[in-house]
């Protein structure tokens, strides 16, 4: 296979997510904390607002009491086509990949936590602290992801470590990776099926038929940084 | 003060101790011959780097792997009978890693060895025709190397390729 053929063959990774769906159960996040080895929050970082959630539940409260609505969204990294955080990063710690992966590269990572202001969906996280886990959790850790120290910025990556497992067991197997054998940990988890995740240039993929079906949707839209995470809104 | 302070802290580190950090040698527990095991009896890296195709990390073997061969003296060599007092007394041989790999970096052998097919050589060396442990591992690899090979087989050089 030349360069160009597998240009062409490169996916482009995308997650829709059903709000319909969604009972915001948190299946995601806590999916999301175990396979990524995020230390839980604390006391301390939940008062100061520095607990880490690469998956999180944001609240949107519509009407007044008693009349009151509350919706949850959950937001990932949304690996944005455009991404600002990668404008403003003075190392090069972050960058976004052929498959439309957005990276971060700890060891690289200096902390001026400019990517974390540049995010207009503040999916980037600080490490205020250094990590830590109840006792039983400590020795649970996933060998796939590294730990990251203080002093570091992080965020959802995709769970990019999956497809390169899935991607090695399908070279082993001599075949292509099938569609759906590559899944983040919250795709996985999530129990009512409100995420879907794959190729959003193959247009026989569920996501990208998800993606332009009328009720799609993405965060901050107008911003132009092309997220590629979509979300459906109610149905009829 | 801070002048005198730092000659002070120079003084008590003689130069020696620096060149010793930075070019320390590795010593093994037995001067291991890879010249009369691969080149002459033929026995494959994987026979005692057991996951050097398949697994993670290649590994080093044990004692119970030298007893396949030596439970009795097949020669006549101080090192060979080294290894037999190992295996009759059921010693362990503490052999030391010549290579690592920084704990940001993900490398596994069975994606290059199995699945990309690169010899052994590549990243090691002629560690076969070698007659005595070498101190220090026959080829520095860096990063500009994993780059540069991963560009010649038109490999992904995304960050994420190697750091997660």
């Amino acid at each position: 296979m030349n360069e160009t053929e597998h240009a062409k063959a490169r996916p482009r990774w995308g997650m829709v997510i059903d709000l319909d769906r969604c009972d915001a159960c948190q299946g995601c996040t806590t999916a999301c904390q175990t396979e990524n080895n995020i230390p839980p929050p604390t006391p301390q970082s939940a008062a100061q607002d520095r607990s880490i959630r690469w998956m999180e539940l944001l609240p949107n409260v519509e009407g007044e009491y008693p009349r009151v609505k509350l919706r949850l969204i959950p937001r990932p990294c949304m690996h944005c086509d455009k991404p600002p955080c990668i404008k403003v990063c003075p190392v090069g710690a972050t960058a976004i990949g052929a498959e439309g992966i957005i990276a971060q590269v700890y060891a690289r990572c200096i902390g001026c936590r400019y990517c974390t202001t540049a995010c207009p969906y503040t999916a980037r996280y600080f490490n205020w602290y250094p990590p830590r886990w109840p006792e039983q959790l400590s020795q649970s850790l996933n060998p796939d992801v590294s730990v990251r120290p203080r002093g570091v910025v992080e965020k959802c990556s995709f769970c990019h470590h999956r497809l390169q497992k899935a991607r090695d067991k399908a070279a082993a197997e001599k075949r292509e990776l099938r569609p759906g054998e590559y899944l983040p940990a919250c795709v996985e988890a999530c129990p009512t099926k409100a995420m879907f995740f794959g190729d959003l240039d193959d247009p026989r993929s569920e996501v990208a038929q998800l993606a332009r079906s009328p009720r799609s949707f993405r965060l901050l839209e107008d911003l132009g940084t092309e997220p590629k995470v979509f979300y459906l809104r109610e149905g009829e | 003060m801070a002048f005198d302070y730092l000659r002070g802290v120079r003084s008590l580190i003689p130069l020696w101790a620096i060149l010793a950090g930075c070019g320390s040698e590795v010593h093994q527990p037995v001067g291991y011959n890879h010249d009369v095991h691969v080149n002459k009896l033929q026995i494959g890296c994987d026979n005692c780097h057991a996951g050097s195709m398949t697994g993670q990390v290649a590994g080093l073997p044990t004692v119970s792997d030298c007893a396949d061969c030596h439970a009795e003296a097949n020669g006549t060599s101080d090192e060979e009978k080294k290894v037999v007092e190992a295996v009759k007394a059921n010693r362990p041989l503490v052999w030391q890693r010549l290579y690592s790999i920084p704990s940001h970096v993900f490398f596994t052998h069975r994606r290059h060895v199995q699945s990309g097919g690169i010899a052994c050589e590549r990243c090691h060396g002629l560690m076969k025709n070698q007659k005595r442990p070498p101190p220090a591992p026959l080829v520095a690899l860096t990063m500009t190397d994993c780059i540069n090979c991963h560009r010649e087989r038109g490999v992904s050089t995304d960050c994420t390729t190697c750091h997660r």
